[in-house]
């Protein structure tokens, strides 16, 4: 049963995935205090190392076509363990959608409106990302996609450009001379925390226009371009501050507040901060998205728009009983975030895939049925 | 206080017509449930009942057992 | 009725949210503000006590006073005494109608006093806090920073604001003289580059108090150990990087003559020895222009340039010379010769880190100066000289 009937283009798939990425340019903080200078190096560790789940994710949609990843879970679990396994996505999801609420609420008390209530900020943000995923669905949430990656290229290679006269390249060196593990620490956080939270879009793989069209390559379109957002953000941020990088909460913000076109065309990081805000909440409005059509799909329900509004209240209220203070949720992104969200993110999609390559192996090697563990509703045309 | 007795009065306003129409009794029943979670966990957090949260305890369980950096 | 409804409902959503995208909780009215453009902070006489001093500039002219010609100045100052910054901000609400702002503020003076016992601590409040910023200068008076700040300066109404310019002028000259928080910050964060910082002080002409940068700070770590001064800044720079401006003047038997430095380079590499010692070898190729010739009669350009060129050179050896045995007296690497042996021998560096300050007093100095007459401006022989010729 397929919640979402809309369809999207490739391109829209393609955009959105980069727009995603790029919105975790700004938190970089949380490898960055740990790999310092060689930051660079370590998110072209995480590039690498973040294709084989990508191949995993591809090769899941592939191996059960027109199904969303519901549909897979009950597919090759059989239906009670495939709801729970969908119960646990959901639950992820869900945390997801509170902790980037979070940071964006974070973001925008520090840096801009100091006195408005956490609640205020959050919960204009929910109220216009609930009325985007209540009237339009998925159309309507990637329409921007494309705007919003061309204008935020743009800002990451202007400010570049503008903070050319203050970088040092002696910043990056010397290179290679941290211990193996703080590499390894900070390629698994940029893996876990930007990377593989591309498997929220594994729910809606299915809902392309075009079914023939290669899922790949625009797959791997999105993420070349947010992985080079976000490799370039890096470069950028080690170049200008230097060794001073890893003392602050938002580095690339700090980077922001550098540039000055004259003297008296500076201190304008504010406009940076609107696209960097845009950005957060595409990502907040698709998390929301998603979280509902997952509940909606584990609760059987026909029409996830009913839904909206009590699971957005739900975020709300998760998002500040998330983490007592800023220090929890740092010292849990830099410790326990990376091998928890791995579970979700990694190890779930690829023993499903495995299961049901089994499986098939299984059910050709006897071709004349009679398999009493073939789950109910794989054959069903979805359409 | 008020205000989220309000904002719950206005969802149910919004979701209760089209629910009622669709005569789901299935879905209205479950509908039902979230929304009363939602109002459970809203009213507990505002009349400041400290709420574990799932990420910090599995986190602790986490770092009891020796998984974690 | 129903699709009415849902249009009525969409317009006032619409409408209230607009009321949270215009962030009228945080409003804060020009008026309500001081704008802070500059920050002293001095040692006070009271132990553990801070003299602050907030030069705010002030935004609304004052009808009547334009007419009597400047009697009346365009800032004016906050002073508070408290072992801390912050508490002191918070001292000044109870006097101040507005409340301080410091996005704009300009630079942080560093009293000589405060900065010979160390500046670490403060500086963690303008890098904590949201309002303040990374790109503020940083200074240290020669004297007390409160005299600084109160001293009004004729081109630019706030002298905050004529403080930033000269230092711009001379970050025009060198990078490396004008630092702001971040670099000052980056060289603390190193275990062995000494950081630097402009020196000004209130000079008195004609009874008129003005200002002028004097020559920088040297600090070990973040304690004040001595100062440059002009001269041996000028050795500085030239031994630091590239240096655009600038004059190098010159004293020979028969005249003298001021160069225009064109552009100077400097290349610093350290050269590890066997036997533990180390040799900072400094090619420096600097670019010069005739600016002003007095005297050499009975000579003509093409006979004075080498004497330029060799006098010249002398005397940027000298400098550089005098700067880098100074440097070595306070023991203080302002040159970053220990970060360059980090950066190309990372595995002699473990063994060196530590003694750095042992070991950067015994480094040799190797230095190779180029220079090059390129330019002579309008005219090639001077007056004098030609008198001489004919």
């Amino acid at each position: 049963m397929k919640i979402e009937k809309g369809k999207i283009s490739g391109l829209h798939l393609m955009f959105s995935v980069s727009c995603f990425l790029q919105a975790s340019t700004l938190l970089t903080s949380f490898f960055v205090s740990i790999s310092k200078r060689d930051s660079w190096i370590a998110v072209l560790i995480a590039c690498v190392a973040f294709l084989p789940v990508l191949w995993v994710y591809l090769r899941l949609m592939e191996s059960h076509p027109g199904k969303n990843l519901f549909e897979i879970n009950d597919a090759v679990f059989g239906r009670i363990a495939g709801r729970i396994i969908s119960a646990i996505y959901t639950s992820f999801f869900l945390t997801l959608t509170s902790l980037n609420l979070r940071d964006m609420g974070d973001f925008v008390k520090q840096t801009i409106m100091s006195r408005t209530p956490y609640v205020v900020l959050i919960g204009i943000c929910m109220v216009m990302s609930a009325w985007d995923v209540h009237s339009g669905g998925l159309r309507q949430i990637t329409k921007f996609g494309f705007a919003f990656t061309v204008t935020s290229l743009f800002i990451v290679i202007f400010t570049t450009v503008q903070t050319a006269g203050q970088m040092d390249l002696n910043n990056f060196l010397p290179m290679f001379d941290m211990p193996l593990e703080t590499y390894a620490h900070s390629a698994n956080i940029i893996l876990t925390i930007p990377f593989a939270e591309l498997i929220v879009f594994l729910p809606i793989f299915c809902n392309m226009e075009n079914p023939k069209q290669k899922l790949r390559k625009y797959v791997f379109g999105g993420f070349a371009i947010g992985g080079a957002t976000l490799l370039l953000v890096t470069l950028r941020d080690t170049a200008v501050l230097g060794n001073t990088m890893d003392f602050f909460a938002m580095p690339a913000f700090e980077t922001l507040r550098m540039v000055s076109l004259t003297q008296t065309l500076s201190r304008m990081e504010i406009l940076f901060a609107f696209i960097l805000i845009t950005l957060l909440f595409f990502k907040i409005t698709w998390l929301y998205y998603i979280t509902v059509i997952s509940t909606a799909q584990v609760l059987n329900f026909r029409d996830y728009r009913q839904l909206v509004l009590p699971v957005g209240m739900i975020v709300t209220v998760y998002s500040f009983i998330l983490y007592p203070n800023v220090l929890a949720h740092i010292a849990s992104g830099r410790e326990i975030a990376p091998l928890l969200w791995l579970v979700c993110e990694v190890f779930l999609p690829a023993v499903t895939l495995l299961v049901g390559k089994i499986k098939k192996a299984i059910r050709s090697a006897r071709p004349s049925g009679g398999g009493t563990a073939a789950p109910a509703s794989n054959n069903d045309p979805s359409f | 206080m008020i205000f989220l007795i309000f904002i719950f009065l206005a969802i149910l306003g919004i979701d209760l017509p089209p629910l009622i129409r669709s005569r789901n009794r299935r879905e209205i029943v479950v509908y039902s449930l979230v929304y009363l979670f939602a109002l459970a966990l809203c009213f507990l957090y505002a009349a400041g009942v400290e709420i574990p949260s799932p990420v910090m305890v599995l986190g602790d369980m986490m770092k009891s057992v020796g998984i974690s950096y | 009725m129903n699709r009415h409804l849902k249009k009525t409902v969409r317009a006032l959503v619409c409408f209230l949210l607009l009321f949270g995208l215009t962030g009228c909780w945080d409003s804060r009215e020009l008026d309500t503000l001081s704008i802070v453009t500059g920050v002293g902070i001095d040692a006070s006489r009271k132990a553990d006590q801070l003299e602050l001093t907030f030069q705010i500039g002030k935004t609304e002219k004052e009808p009547g006073k334009e007419a009597s010609g400047g009697t009346g100045s365009a800032f004016l100052l906050m002073e508070a005494s408290d072992p801390n910054l912050l508490s002191g901000m918070e001292t000044l609400k109870f006097q101040n109608s507005r409340a301080l702002f410091l996005h704009h503020n300009q630079v942080i003076i560093f009293g000589k006093d405060l900065a010979e016992k160390g500046i670490k601590s403060y500086l963690d409040i303008f890098m904590r806090s949201h309002e303040t910023r990374m790109e503020v200068w940083l200074l240290v008076a020669d004297g007390d920073a409160r005299s600084i700040l109160k001293t009004e300066t004729q081109q630019d109404k706030i002298s905050a604001v004529s403080i930033t310019r000269m230092i711009l002028n001379q970050r025009k000259v060198s990078q490396q003289t004008g630092v702001n928080l971040l670099n000052f910050t980056s060289q603390l964060m190193d275990k062995t580059i000494s950081p630097t910082a402009l020196m000004i002080r209130n000079i008195e002409q004609d009874g008129e108090k003005k200002l002028a940068l004097c020559g920088l700070a040297v600090f070990k770590d973040d304690v004040m150990v001595g100062q440059l001064d002009n001269y041996l800044t000028e050795g500085f720079i030239f031994g630091a990087g590239d240096v655009t401006g600038g004059i190098v003047n010159i004293t020979a038997e028969k005249g003298t003559a001021s160069l225009n430095v064109v552009k100077s380079q400097c290349k610093l590499t350290p050269i590890l020895s066997g036997d533990g010692s180390i040799t900072a070898d400094m090619k420096i190729k600097t670019q010069l222009d005739i600016g002003e010739i007095h005297g050499f009669q009975d000579m003509n350009l093409m006979q004075v340039e080498p004497v330029l060129k060799d006098y010249a050179t002398r005397d940027i050896e000298m400098k550089v010379q005098s700067c880098f045995a100074e440097t070595q007296r306070l023991n203080a690497d302002i040159y970053g010769i220990g970060a360059a042996v980090h950066r190309s021998d990372q595995k002699e560096w473990k063994s060196m880190e530590d003694i750095w300050h042992q070991i950067y007093p015994k480094i040799k100095l190797s230095l190779d100066v180029q220079v090059e007459i390129r330019g002579t401006g309008k005219i090639s022989d001077s007056l004098t000289m030609k008198e001489g010729q004919s």
